[in-house]
């Protein structure tokens, strides 16, 4: 079972949504989470590095890829203003 | 430098109208964890309609808290937003930015980009609100005004703590003073707090708004 969130950013010009990756665990358990998307792109980037706020438990400090699924059940509460937007976490048989 | 519009020349009350009922052309769900729906609107305008959560506090009485705050500062920083009903839901709508200059600030540097009394400004609107949640997914630097433009005025970045706004800390390290037009509109928030009890259930928001307009006001700079 595979775990994902997907990211997208809105073009304001064309109203349409572009995803720009999708974030993912390979099971519930495991605590990496990777990218499946381009890379290189700086938000993507950001994000893997600088992580993003425990929203979610609402615990100080941030929260990593390292953090596994909490990292990525967190994605949806930090991406919610509308220009770039993050959905729930979803599962995927491989 | 380019001299910014000002609403008047937008027509702000009838973008106003425009989202509150203007006839609706087209609307598109986005994808997303949360319920928000983008609308295009007769004569053009794009907007966000983002649905109120029926099981915690609604978004529409932030999002319209933030937009009062910013008229009453007279700042021109938030889009514009409004109460909408769509089927039946009730939430907030507030326009899509689409300029073409915007700066997503991810840099570390984004700031080299704004004037400092826009910076000032923000700084001020995020030191009132107490923002706790401002970084580079809820505002954007306009690089052909030298502005920023800022949204997201939901109510995690009233009601929770993460951080210091990053616009706030910025200032900071700039250790700027505040203009009279600035020092002008924050004279107004006192009032305006006042006039507000009792229409949003969070008075302790308002208490901390209007206590933080007057250190501001003595203190002529955004504190440490």
């Amino acid at each position: 079972m595979t775990y994902c969130t997907d990211l997208f950013q809105l073009d304001a010009k064309s109203s349409e949504q572009k995803k720009l990756a999708t974030f993912y665990l390979d099971q519930e358990d495991s605590i990496n989470v990777h990218v499946d998307g381009d890379e290189n792109n700086e938000v993507v980037q950001n994000i893997m590095r600088e992580g993003v706020f425990d929203y979610k438990y609402a615990r100080p400090g941030k929260v990593y890829p390292e953090d596994g699924m909490t990292f990525l059940e967190n994605l949806r509460y930090a991406f919610r203003a509308g220009y770039f937007l993050a959905s729930d976490v979803y599962s995927k048989t491989s | 430098m380019t001299l910014k519009p000002e609403f008047g020349e937008h027509n702000h009350a009838g973008v106003i109208e425009q989202l509150e009922k203007g006839q609706i052309k087209e609307e598109k769900e986005l994808a997303s964890g949360d319920q928000i729906t983008l609308l295009v609107i007769q004569g053009g305008l794009t907007a966000f309609f983002k649905e109120d959560d029926a099981s915690g506090p609604a978004h529409s009485d932030f999002e319209l808290l933030a937009f009062d705050l910013d008229q009453v500062l007279r700042f021109h920083l938030l889009p514009h937003t409004a109460r909408r009903q769509i089927d039946g839901r009730a939430g907030s709508t507030y326009e899509v930015f689409r300029q073409n200059d915007l700066l997503i600030p991810l840099d570390a540097k984004w700031d080299s980009f704004v004037d400092d009394q826009e910076l000032a400004k923000a700084a001020v609107f995020d030191f009132l609100i107490n923002a706790g949640d401002r970084n580079w997914r809820n505002f954007f630097v306009d690089t052909q005004y030298r502005t920023i433009k800022l949204f997201g005025h939901d109510e995690i970045m009233f009601l929770k703590n993460f951080s210091v706004s990053d616009i706030v800390r910025k200032a900071r390290e700039r250790n700027l003073s505040l203009s009279q037009d600035i020092l002008d509109g924050i004279q107004h928030v006192v009032p305006w707090t006042e006039r507000m009890a009792g229409k949003f259930m969070y008075q302790e928001i308002l208490t901390g708004i209007k206590s933080r307009a007057q250190t501001l006001l003595t203190e002529k700079r955004i504190p440490a």
